[in-house]
């Protein structure tokens, strides 16, 4: 009857110690696929976050292009009125600014 | 005495239970700080990197204004030049109708002889050809008179001759030494380049100074 009940608890023991194994096998894996997992993640976050820094640059570049243009625009078209603005004023005095010329050259001395 | 053998037999394996689910559950908790831990470090290592992506980009971007708005500047002055430059062009066209028209009246015979005794003076005198355009050959000139002045001025015995071949010019002479190795060129057009650097910061005051 004694050796019955110990042969229970060897038993009993003995499952139990399988169950730890198992456990620490089971453990070990969690571990090695989490190590396998770490580089996965760490590659997905860190090209995750270059992508959305790169799409962030790309716009800041692209914003720039655009402002710089229409900066250059403005500028152009105020050249223009100013170009306008010259011809206009000149074309009243060219007559004048012949005449002077004419002058100083027909009372020439080298 | 079968009860308390159960009991024991159910606690072994209980605890074995136990020992097993916490050695899982550390295992799940270190996985789950190793993740936790590349994630953190992938972050850190990306947002580094991110923040001097983006000062670059900026740097480019102010760069990109600051080089258009100054070659828009660059580009605003050289068209306001080249149209300055064209309207004093047009006042120089416009003079050279003046000195055309100026050449068909007397007061411009006086003119022309003292741009012929002037070429001459400046070439020294001697032996001396007078291109003139066509028109102007036709002029009865007091060569004679101007070698006389030229040679007092110059101490050189002078003779003035018109060239047979014309100057292609409006008026004003072109004096040649007989040889050829002395050439003053008094021509209006001459006379009116060799002004023109004075001339035009006096031309560009009366043109683009607004008078209303």
């Amino acid at each position: 009857m004694v050796d019955k009940v110990l042969a229970e608890i060897r038993d009993a023991e003995k499952k139990a110690e399988e169950n730890l194994a198992e456990a620490l096998k089971q453990a070990k894996k969690i571990e090695r696929e989490a190590s396998i997992e770490a580089i996965r993640v760490y590659d997905e976050t860190y090209a995750e976050i270059k992508k959305r820094a790169r799409e962030k640059a790309d716009e800041i570049v692209k914003k720039a292009k655009a402002d710089a243009e229409t900066e250059a625009q403005k500028i152009i078209a105020q050249a223009e009125v100013e170009v306008k603005k010259l011809r206009e004023t000149a074309e009243r005095n060219i007559a004048r600014a012949a005449e002077e010329v004419f002058k100083e050259i027909i009372s020439f001395r080298r | 005495m079968s009860e308390s053998r159960q009991t024991l037999i159910e606690k072994i394996l209980g605890d074995a239970k136990k020992e097993a689910d916490e050695n899982i559950e550390r295992s799940r908790k270190t996985a789950q700080g190793v993740l936790d831990e590349k994630r953190e470090e992938a972050r850190k290592k990306a947002e580094g990197e991110s923040e001097s992506l983006i000062k670059a980009a900026e740097d480019q971007a102010r760069s990109i204004i600051e080089s258009s708005i100054a070659n828009s500047r660059i580009r605003m002055n050289w068209m306001i030049l080249s149209e300055k430059e064209k309207i004093i062009e047009r006042v120089f066209d416009e003079v050279k109708k003046k000195l055309r028209e100026f050449t068909r009246t007397n007061e411009y015979d006086k003119i022309l002889e003292s741009l012929i005794e002037e070429g001459a003076i400046a070439a020294d005198g001697g032996e001396l050809q007078v291109h003139l355009n066509s028109y102007d050959y036709e002029r009865s000139l007091a060569l004679d008179r101007l070698s006389d002045n030229v040679e007092k001025a110059t101490g050189v015995r002078t003779t003035l001759g018109k060239a047979t071949d014309p100057a292609e010019t409006i008026g004003g002479a072109l004096i040649k030494s007989k040889d050829g190795k002395v050439a003053v060129d008094n021509t209006l057009e001459a006379l009116t380049e060799s002004r023109r650097k004075d001339l035009e910061p006096k031309i560009s005051t009366i043109l683009f100074t607004k008078t209303d």
